[in-house]
């Protein structure tokens, strides 16, 4: 049994790849480990981001994927718009906009890093993914759930994918491949080209609560990311929407999510809140987080999404990414070329493959590591409060104001940040 | 100094044909009353309305243009799209979403008219105008503020309009006119095409609207609530509505008497404890010609087009106005070029505006009929705590379950029945 196309991982890119090419009428074949695909074990912010802005206003997250996307709201349904690849997404579950983004120190002092605009929507991720799961099959893609993509080989004239699915182990033939199958990529590993990629760092864990009852007094539709060192260093805390009236509060560590929960400043938000649900996500795995895969094609395979990023590509780089590929595989298959197009397009589409991302990362570190108390983040955030902009960019630029005041404090502060240009040096960028 | 077109009227509608003309290379002429014609005078709550349902469901608001539109937030700005007619509209300013529209009682109970879905938007229509004006200019539009259109003759050549500013009388000559100058239209009523239209209400006297921009209102609505309060004893036909504006602002429009006392009422007197009027606006005082109008049915006489409310019974809406702009500039272009282009366009307006339906017709009546049966606050808090936290409009969901007040209050039953009855006898006569 040969197919046009084995596609491993039924997440967004997945199944995006499979409904584009069963509606172009491959024979496709889809693996996936859940048994109950659309169903999202790991937390996910669940966003649809908009706005994305230079690295120096816009900060790290939604810029993953930097090419225009929009969200269309229509009489009957939404549906997110992919101008530049060409596409367009629609989607009937609830949204709603993030109209504000606030960083906020241990005392409560506020840094905007977006105000009063819509940069973003919150949409629920299973409902949208059984949209997909539905239209791919109702296009003719055969799926096989409870199966693990193993590994995958090259051979003359195709591909073969090892599986293992409740029957045991079972080897599928096809002509070519889709790798969609997330951070620690089986397939990717299989086929070594992990051994390429640089280490930026172990991967983080995340922990997140779906509370009710939350009362931030904030305004509503907000992002909101404390900085308290005393709690935490690299991992940031942040709290955002959630399906109904819930707000999802997350972290490293449970740990980190109860002594915030208990903080004398927010104990108050969490007094009425209860704790619906628990979603932890585990992070990276074998290898932390490595540099993008810079041709993320390999014989007949072609790697989409995060299987190819250091960081989560969101839900639109999956989506674009597996229409491109199966773009590319459809002209490989018509014997022109189409993978060097996908090379170029995922060289170009994607934040993290500009040295600009990778002063974000640094940068937010060298912030996080020179925070000696809560008391310092206080005086800071105070400084610049009511500021829009992001944190690591605004103390950056005026980090003479800090001097006069604190300098102790200015001197760790820039030290910090000489650091971070130093390795970024060592990263080069890329 | 002929011109190809010569569009009566600088608001959504004006704007919109003048900036489609433009771009398509006619010589466009607008002429507007105001000075600047993108400051809004009159009290507007400034929605633009995306979920349209059948009658049962919506009420009246946000079904007088009935095709679909939709709202497309992109990365730098947001598009208004028109997929029917095919155009779309950029927009820089601000936008907030509604989730909820919420009829009150005089002692708070709710019916939810929409509930946590999102049905519309804010927007600013100063800051939507002025770049309609921009595109329209930079198109290369004319325009003539502080003139007012007075009346419009069909010559066999073309049409002539009259007009007045400061520097007196002129006559303004085009191949074509659109009429966009809205109710109260000059030019409709000086071409004769109020004669054969239907007065379903006697005019209006006394105050006309009044809006209020407020800060520092506190209510105890959810977040992105569109409210509209029914209270006996300060209003009967003209509805109070609380909505949101940019910033922390809310736009409170009613009566002039209305807005005072509704301010002052008990049960929402706390609300505005802390409030402070930023700015008001007001409708011209009484002085109506005409009352409620029916439609017109074909809106072309001659050279002339006429779009948005200069022919319609109600608000068009923003989107009802754009769209019958850009449907008219097409009509007059085919025109133009030899082609039949007025019969689509009738066409067109016909099927696209609810009030041409007898449904739209039940729903204002019926919601007339609801004013009139009220004979005191407590009636209205009887039957909104009997249908507390219901969804729905209020007046279809009062019919629909008219048995259930009955036992409760057999009088008010009696009221509310009749009542609908005689709604339902003037159906016809509109339709």
């Amino acid at each position: 049994m040969m197919y046009d196309l084995i596609v491993v991982g039924g997440g967004p890119g997945g199944l995006m790849a499979a409904k584009k090419a069963a509606e172009d009428g491959l024979k496709v074949v889809l693996i996936e480990r859940k048994k109950n695909i659309p169903e999202i074990h790991r937390y996910c912010g669940q966003i649809c981001y908009l706005r994305k802005l230079s690295s120096s206003k816009a900060g790290l997250h939604g810029d993953g994927y930097v090419e225009p996307v929009s969200v269309e709201i229509t009489d009957r349904s939404y549906r997110f718009n992919f101008p530049a690849v060409g596409f367009s997404l629609d989607y009937n579950g609830p949204i709603k906009p993030y109209l504000n983004w606030i960083e906020i120190s241990p005392s409560g002092y506020r840094i905007w890093r977006r105000r009063d605009t819509i940069w973003g929507f919150f949409y629920d991720k299973e409902a949208f993914l059984a949209g997909l799961l539905d239209s791919a099959q109702k296009a003719g893609a055969e799926i096989l759930p409870e199966t693990i993509g193993m590994a995958a080989e090259n051979t003359p004239t195709g591909v073969k994918v090892l599986t293992r699915g409740r029957k045991g182990e079972q080897t599928l033939e096809a002509r070519k491949a889709i790798a969609a199958d997330g951070v620690s990529s089986n397939i990717v590993d299989s086929l070594g080209m992990n051994e390429k990629r640089r280490s930026l760092g172990p991967s983080a864990k995340l922990v997140c609560y779906e509370l009710e009852g939350v009362e931030t007094g904030l305004p509503p539709f907000s992002w909101v990311a404390p900085c308290i060192p005393s709690i935490n260093r690299l991992m940031v805390i942040f709290m955002g929407l959630a399906a109904g009236d819930k707000m999802a509060l997350g972290s490293g560590s449970e740990e980190v999510l109860q002594k915030f929960m208990k903080h004398p400043k927010f104990a108050h938000w969490f007094r009425n809140a209860r704790l619906v649900k628990k979603v932890a996500a585990a992070g990276g795995g074998k290898y932390g987080i490595l540099t993008p895969i810079r041709e993320p094609v390999e014989g007949n395979v072609v790697i989409v999404g995060d299987a190819g990023a250091p960081t989560e590509t969101w839900i639109q780089g999956a989506l674009a990414s597996a229409f491109m590929a199966v773009n590319a595989i459809e002209k490989e298959l018509d014997g022109k070329k189409g993978y060097p197009e996908y090379i170029q397009w995922w060289q170009k589409a994607f934040y993290f493959h500009k040295p600009d991302y990778f002063r974000m990362v640094i940068g937010m570190f060298a912030l996080a590591n020179a925070w000696a108390s809560d008391e310092d983040v206080d005086y800071v955030y105070k400084l610049f409060q009511d500021r829009d902009g992001t944190p690591q960019n605004i103390i950056e630029q005026n980090l003479e104001l800090i001097k006069a005041g604190r300098p102790e404090l200015y001197e760790r502060l820039k030290k910090g940040y000489e650091e971070a240009e130093k390795m970024m040096a060592r990263v080069g960028g890329s | 100094m002929k011109y190809d077109l010569l569009v009566v009227g600088g608001g959504p509608g004006g704007l919109m044909a003048a900036r489609t003309a433009a771009e398509d290379g006619l010589k466009v002429l607008i002429v507007e009353r105001k000075r600047n014609p993108a400051e809004i005078s009159r009290a507007c709550l400034q929605i633009f309305y995306i979920r349209k349902y059948s009658a049962s469901k919506a009420g009246l608001h946000g079904d007088g243009y009935i095709e679909p539109v939709s709202l497309e937030v992109t990365d730098r700005a947001y598009r208004f799209n028109f997929p029917a007619p095919g155009f779309s509209i950029d927009y820089h300013g601000p936008l907030k979403s509604y989730f909820n529209w919420i009829e009150v009682s005089p002692s708070g109970y709710r019916i939810y008219r929409r509930k946590d879905m999102l049905w519309g938007f804010f927007y600013d229509k100063e800051a939507f105008v002025a770049e309609l004006l921009a595109s329209a200019q930079k198109a290369g539009a004319e325009i003539m503020p502080a003139t007012m259109g007075l009346a419009a003759e069909n010559t066999p050549s073309g049409v002539r309009v009259r007009v007045r500013n400061k520097a007196g009388e002129q006559t303004l000559e085009a191949i074509k006119a659109i009429a966009a100058d809205s109710r109260e239209s000059n030019i409709v009523d000086s071409l004769g095409l109020n004669q054969k239209r239907q007065e379903l209400t006697p005019p209006r006297r006394g105050a006309g609207l009044v809006g209020y921009e407020l800060e520092g209102v506190e209510t105890d609505l959810p977040p992105c609530s569109f409210l509209s309060a029914c209270i006996p004893s300060i209003n009967r036909l003209l509805t109070i509505y609380l909505g949101q504006m940019s910033g922390d602002r809310s736009i409170l429009i009613s009566g002039a008497e209305e807005i005072e006392k509704f301010m002052k009422h008990p049960n929402y007197a706390p609300w505005f404890r802390h409030a402070r009027v930023m700015k008001k606006w007001a409708t011209a005082a009484g002085g109506a010609k005409y009352g409620l109008l029916g439609p017109i049915k074909e809106p072309v006489a001659g050279n002339v087009v006429i779009v948005g409310d200069a022919a319609a019974p109600i608000e068009t809406w923003t989107q009802g106005a754009v769209a019958s702009a850009y449907m008219a500039v097409k009509a007059i272009e085919k025109e133009f070029d030899g082609e039949k282009g007025y019969p689509e366009y009738i066409n067109w307006w016909q099927k696209a505006f609810y009030f041409h339906k007898t449904d739209y017709w039940r729903m204002v009546f019926g919601m007339f009929a609801l004013a009139n049966a009220w004979a005191s606050d407590e009636d209205v808090d009887y039957v909104y705590k009997l249908f507390q936290d219901k969804e729905g409009p209020p007046q279809i969901v009062i019919e629909q379950n008219l048995e259930l007040i009955r036992a409760g209050r057999p009088e008010l039953y009696e009221r509310l029945k009749k009542s609908y009855e005689q709604a339902e006898k003037m159906v016809p006569k509109a339709g």
